[in-house]
Formats: structure tokens, C-alpha cells, sequence
């Protein structure tokens, strides 16, 4: 950029006649300068808080903790961010530096801008593993607009009873897939947080209440259909309520978990993810550490 | 006489300019205004929020055997005066609201020394009950200090914008002036609440 100024401004320089010219173009080298400006990095605004990676992911591991289950949840994360707009992101470091956990999520996703712009319907899991030196830290970070959907008490229960199990055990993918079978139907409206509240129990109660409206969905829309052999259509049936999406999310990414390698086969998210929408954060959220 | 009506084309034209400029000005520290006005809803929002736990919390508390009464009576003291101390969004002064932060503070530290005395009850610390109120206060805590941080933040936009030539003319006339800020404060607000959460 440097170069190519002095370079004009020679070429300028050799007609001494044409004063106005030479305003003008320095004008237009100004614009040009502040438009280079405007396109440089960003310079890292706070020590500590790491940059978003380029081009933009779900699930970053800046930790190296998820290994070959990075993937599968990033798939799970973009389907359930294609569907339903929220964006949930999981980062894990292993140092939070001189912040602490509540801080250091809360500044991701500012600074990110995790969630879309209008409705601040970002999450960011954050997790620093168990080291010799210092206790795991998990925090569930809500943005604006799923504070409603998941009060700060849910966030608790989540990181302690759902995911810190596993986590204790080295296990970071498995007690993630166990936390986001809690989040996801939360953040799409599809469970409301009593119903998840009086006890882990409710949850189940409210996924065996999806299989059986599988179940009689089907049939009933297999009946309808006259003539055909397969009476139990499969999942991609037109007539399962719309409700079941993140059921079915879900169950592939769970699946895949357990069959390494058939990750694969879990086509729905395979789309790329188009990056971080600028949703703000209040500090809502809550986490544990063991 | 053709010369006269150039010069005066140009001068209204320059008055015209100036008019126009001075009306972006104007209106520029309106939205600036407003601005600090909606991030101080905002932080009287999150300070709400907290008050309106603390019933909640203080009669969790009081079902413990023979909890201290002093320490209860003292949050719900606090919690009285800091009702009374409330600000018109117009008269945001330093000393307004110092005297805001005054009153919460106050609330904080009766909180977090009633939440130290809870740690003398693990009976109570372990009911499911206690566990939620002691997130949704944790959060509230989050929720505040990032509230004060987004309402300085907009404070000193507005701030330095009308101390700048020649947006400062501007605003000495239609009387636009410093807002106050919240101070930095001195460990009372940010310790317990978030400490006994990771204790155990």
C-alpha cells in the first residue's frame, strides 16, 4: 500500500501544472488508505480471549480435548444452526488467563458475536479442562434472547448434572452430546425449562413422548396412504411434526457417537457454515467445575 | 449587480450548509442521549432483577434452624433503603449516581455476608432450592457488572462527543451535560457471590 502511494505520487509529482489534479488524487489516495485501514485485521482487542477461527467454526478446540468428535459435533451444531437460526458454539482452552469462567465466555461471545444480530440467540459452551495444576471449568454462556428459554438455575443443572459426570471422567465429547440432548430442545421452544426442571426424569418423559408421536404419526400416515407395503415410513416421513427436528438431530449425532467412524453418515449439516450473526450478551448463564 | 446576487447565493448557501450541519450535530447528541438513557434502564433493570430475588432468598434461609436473624435483617434493610434510591433517566450526575451505587453496594455487601454465613449450613447449601437461587444470583451479579460496563462504555461516547469543537457549542446551548459514571469499586460488588459458587 506504502509503495504504490509514493509510486502515484511521483507519477504525479512530473506535471507541476496541474495543481487541482494533485489534491484530488491525494484526496482519493486519503480514501483509499482508510479503506485499507478498514479491511486490516482486526488487532486482538483483549489478552486472552482468542480470536474466532478463519473461516468461522462452531466447535473450536482450542484445547485439543474432542479430537475426531469435533466434527460431528460441529455437523450437529451448523444443522441445528441452519434450522433454527440459534447459535450455540463450543470453545475449550486450556487457560482462561486472568478471567474468570462467567468473564471469559461472555467476552466470546460479544466479541464474537455469537447469535443473530436481531434476535442475540447465541450460546457459547466453554470448557478448560481438569489439569495437575487446576480445576476443570465448564460455563454455559446465554445470550439476550435465550435468557427466557434458559434461565440461569437450567444452566446449572446442565454443566453439573448433565455434562460434569462425564467430564470428570475425561470423557468432553460424551458429556457435551449429553448437555446439548438438554440445550437444544431448550433453545428451540420444543421444551420449556419446567419441564425440564423438576427433575432429569422430565426430559426423558419428554423424548419417549416424541418416539410415540413418531410411532402414531407413521401409522397414521401410513394408513392414510392406501397401497403402500411399508407401514412404518421412515424418519423422513412428511407427516412427523416439525417439533421432532432437533429429536432427530440428536439421535444421528448420538448414533454416530457410538459407531465411530459413521459420523459420515449424518448428511443433514453438512452445509457450510456462513459465520457468526453479531448477537450480544448480558451475562446470563451459569457453570461448575470440578 | 450581478455580482451582488453571487454573493448572496453564496452566502445563503453557506448558511444553508450550516444550518444542516448544525442540525446533525444536534441531533447526533440526541441519539447519544438516548442511548445512555437505555443502557441505564438497562443496569436499573439488572439491579432490579437482584432485588427482586431476595425475598426468595431470604425465605430459603429462613427455614434453616435457628439461621442469625441479624444477618437476614440486615439484607432486608439494605434491600429497603436501596428501593428508595432512584434516578430520573434525565438526571444521570455523578452525584446521582454515586449515590445509586452507594445503596447497592450497600446490598451487596449484606448479601455476600449473608451468603458467607450460609456456608455454615451444608444442609441448607444442599437443598436443590438454595443451589437455583444461588445461580440465578450469580448470574444476576454477571448480569450487573456487564450492564454498568455497557452503560460506561455508552457514558463516555456521550461524554467526549459533547466535549469535542464544535459539537461542544452545541451542546452548551441546549444544555447536554456530563453524565456520571459508575466507579470501579473496591471488591464489595464482584467477590462472594461468585466465590462460594466454585467452593466445595
Amino acid at each position: 500500500m506504502k509503495g504504490n502511494r509514493t509510486q502515484r505520487k511521483s507519477a504525479i509529482g512530473e506535471n507541476p501544472q496541474h495543481q487541482a489534479y494533485h489534491r484530488i488524487s491525494r484526496w482519493i489516495m486519503g480514501l483509499v488508505m482508510s479503506c485499507g485501514l478498514l479491511f486490516a485485521p482486526v488487532p486482538a482487542s483483549s489478552q486472552g480471549i482468542p480470536s474466532p477461527a478463519n473461516p468461522p467454526r462452531l466447535v473450536n478446540d482450542f484445547a485439543g480435548i474432542l479430537d475426531q468428535s469435533a466434527a460431528g459435533l460441529e455437523r450437529l451444531l451448523r444443522a441445528f444452526n441452519d434450522s433454527t437460526s440459534n447459535q450455540i458454539t463450543i470453545v475449550t482452552v486450556s487457560d482462561l488467563g486472568n478471567y474468570d469462567p462467567a468473564q471469559f465466555a461472555y467476552e466470546i461471545g460479544e466479541q464474537w458475536g455469537v447469535g443473530n444480530r436481531k434476535y442475540d440467540n447465541g450460546i457459547v459452551i466453554l470448557i478448560k479442562p481438569k489439569t495437575e495444576n487446576g480445576n476443570g471449568q465448564a460455563y454455559i454462556a446465554v445470550g439476550y434472547g435465550l435468557e427466557g428459554a434458559i434461565p440461569d438455575a437450567v444452566c446449572k443443572r446442565i454443566v453439573e448434572d448433565e455434562m460434569i459426570p462425564f467430564f470428570k471422567q475425561d470423557d468432553y465429547a460424551g458429556g457435551l452430546l449429553n448437555g446439548l440432548k438438554v440445550i437444544l430442545p431448550l433453545a428451540a421452544g420444543e421444551i420449556s425449562a419446567k419441564e425440564y426442571m423438576p427433575s432429569s426424569g422430565g426430559i426423558i418423559a419428554v423424548f419417549v413422548a416424541f418416539i410415540l408421536i413418531v410411532v402414531v404419526v407413521s401409522i397414521v400416515s401410513a394408513a392414510s396412504r392406501k397401497g403402500r407395503g411399508d407401514r412404518f415410513g421412515g424418519p423422513h416421513d412428511e407427516g412427523v411434526g416439525s417439533g421432532l427436528g432437533t429429536w432427530w438431530l440428536l439421535t444421528s449425532a448420538m448414533n454416530g457417537g457410538h459407531h465411530s467412524g459413521s459420523w459420515g453418515s449424518f448428511s443433514n449439516g453438512s452445509g457450510s457454515f456462513g459465520g457468526f450473526g453479531g448477537g450480544s450478551f448480558g451475562g446470563g448463564g451459569a457453570g461448575g467445575s470440578w | 449587480m450581478k455580482k451582488n446576487v453571487g454573493c448572496i447565493v453564496a452566502i445563503v448557501a453557506v448558511l444553508a450548509i450550516l444550518a444542516v450541519w448544525f442540525v446533525k450535530m444536534y441531533n447526533g447528541l440526541v441519539t447519544k442521549d438516548e442511548a445512555v438513557s437505555s443502557a441505564w434502564s438497562q443496569v436499573e433493570n439488572v439491579y432490579q432483577r437482584r432485588m427482586d430475588l431476595i425475598p426468595n432468598l431470604v425465605n430459603t434461609v429462613k427455614g434453616a434452624a435457628d439461621f442469625e436473624q441479624s444477618t437476614l435483617q440486615e439484607v432486608v434493610a439494605a434491600r429497603a433503603a436501596a428501593t428508595q434510591v432512584k434516578i430520573d433517566p434525565s438526571q444521570l450526575t455523578e452525584e446521582n449516581i454515586a449515590k445509586y451505587q452507594q445503596a447497592q453496594d450497600a446490598l451487596s455487601s449484606s448479601l455476600s455476608r449473608l451468603l458467607v454465613s450460609v456456608e455454615r449450613y451444608p444442609d441448607l447449601k444442599a437443598t436443590q432450592n438454595f443451589r437455583d437461587l444461588q445461580a440465578q444470583l450469580e448470574g444476576t451479579e454477571n448480569r450487573i457488572t456487564v450492564e454498568r460496563q455497557k452503560f460506561n462504555q455508552t457514558v463516555q461516547s456521550f461524554n467526549t462527543s459533547i466535549r469535542r469543537f464544535p459539537r461542544n457549542i452545541v451542546a452548551g446551548m441546549f444544555g447536554f451535560d456530563k453524565k456520571g459514571y459508575f466507579k470501579a469499586n473496591d471488591g464489595a460488588e464482584n467477590a462472594p457471590v461468585v466465590d462460594f459458587g466454585t467452593q466445595e
